[in-house]
């Protein structure tokens, strides 16, 4: 093959180069292997390719971390990602679950000093649709688009050996009736136990009424009264519209949606409480 | 023609009233997604409690048409791919209502919602998977010709 003498020049040039750069690098992995140590030089190595592999993604980041744990537990933490609103002059400041379960034992007639087991939690577990608890409700409202609640109580037993009694948990309604009336036996173990009934109050079989007003859940001890522990309702415009709804999901033609024509609503205010677009947690109701 | 569920800046009254339904009757399982072009759909994860079944968790899809609500929603199940001989279109769209039946028992434009077609979607998988081991589809049907047997295998 027939080669210009310009191309062959350009050719040697390059292949100096070349072997000069070769030699460079040669040199600088072989000083910075004795300076760091083969195993720095290797990690570094590695973390440079890993890096240009990834362009844009962090090795490892903390905060998701945390984020996922507290995810997964249906804890929220205030991150600069999601600031939470400010809360209002009017928000109560939850109380502390041992104080609330101290006054349901006073309501009972009960001296939490007397007694030899300790009742340190209590309220109900509220779900809405689906397997797992939303929400655990104390002292806070129960918005009525609950499909169901449970009661619990969690009680530390101080004796070594084990023991048990029929437990009885109430719901009582604003005028006195019980709505729901739940009875078994319960073995308790030194230690806290959490007790949560068998069975729960399905929301949707109060004759399609909503729940209103004070409602009181009472908790029962072989005969003796245990705890009374009072909660109340908040009226859900979702129950107010499933209600409307026949079985077959269709709605009166009489009743509409509601349309405040000087205040119109966009699709992102529409759709902004919707949960984001990961898989939700399967179930039919 | 503006679309029925108004503008993204101002939404109509019947798509407000579509939203709350289905948030009434299924929680969050259904999402509401609006692509740019393409119309409206609900999505969700239902779960079919038969024994036996390949996979209980199935996608539904609920996808609203533009002439909505004189064209009711069509209904899909992307994943799993269901293929049915009966009471299934060629493109995967359930046959969920006869419109020979009329607005009493079929589509009504004034009363009926996506909330309808997702409950009949939801009794459509209960009784493919019923024909599949029966070879009966359960309830009232439109019998076209001779009915197809259902395959032998999953």
């Amino acid at each position: 093959m027939r080669v210009s003498e310009s191309t062959r020049r350009f050719l040697i040039n390059w292949a100096v180069m070349f072997a000069l750069i070769a030699t460079i690098l040669m040199l600088s992995g072989v000083s910075l292997f004795s300076w760091f140590g083969e195993k720095t030089v290797l990690a570094l190595f590695a973390a440079w390719w890993y890096a240009s592999q990834n362009p844009g993604k962090v090795l490892f980041r903390a905060d998701q971390r945390i984020e996922q744990i507290l995810a997964n537990l249906n804890v929220s933490v205030e991150t600069p990602h999601t600031k939470p609103a400010p809360a209002s002059a009017t928000h109560d400041i939850a109380e502390h679950p041992s104080a609330i379960a101290e006054r349901a034992l006073r309501r009972a007639g009960l001296n939490p000093d007397d007694l030899p087991v300790q009742l340190s939690d209590i309220g109900l577990l509220v779900y809405r649709g689906g397997k797992r608890a939303d929400s655990i409700a104390r002292d806070e409202a129960i918005a009525t688009d609950a499909t169901h609640v449970r009661p619990f109580i969690r009680v530390n037993f101080p004796l070594k050996q084990n023991g048990g009694d029929t437990i009885r948990f109430q719901l009582i309604d604003d005028k006195g009736k019980i709505r729901y009336n739940d009875e078994n036996w319960y073995d308790l173990t030194p230690g806290d136990n959490y007790l949560v009934t068998k069975t729960w109050l399905p929301i949707s079989t109060l004759n399609g009424e909503a729940p209103d007003g004070g409602w009181k859940l009472r908790v029962v001890v072989g005969e003796t009264p245990f705890a009374v522990h009072l909660f109340r309702w908040q009226q859900s415009r979702r129950h107010e519209v499933r209600s409307r709804l026949t079985s077959d999901g269709e709605i009166d033609e009489r009743w509409q949606a509601p349309t405040d024509k000087g205040n119109p609503l966009s699709l992102d205010e529409l759709l902004s409480d919707q949960p984001p677009a990961a898989r939700t947690t399967a179930r039919r109701q | 023609m503006p679309a029925w569920w108004g503008t993204r800046n101002n939404v109509s009254p019947r798509l407000r009233l579509e939203v709350e339904a289905m948030r009434a009757a299924f929680g969050d399982t259904f999402r509401l997604n609006v692509p740019k072009w393409d119309p409206l759909y609900w999505e969700g994860i239902v779960e079919i409690n038969l024994k036996g079944i390949p996979q209980r968790e199935h996608v539904l899809k609920i996808m609203y048409p533009n002439e909505y609500p004189h064209r009711p929603p069509e209904a899909y199940v992307p994943n799993p791919r269901i293929y049915s001989e009966k009471h299934q279109f060629e493109d995967g769209q359930l046959c969920l209502f006869n419109p020979k039946d009329g607005t009493n028992y079929g589509w009504n434009p004034a009363r009926s919602t996506s909330v309808t077609v997702a409950g009949w979607a939801i009794q459509w998988l209960y009784a493919y998977y019923t024909w599949r081991v029966t070879g009966e589809w359960p309830g009232t049907e439109e019998r076209v010709n001779k009915p197809p047997k259902p395959p032998s295998k999953w």
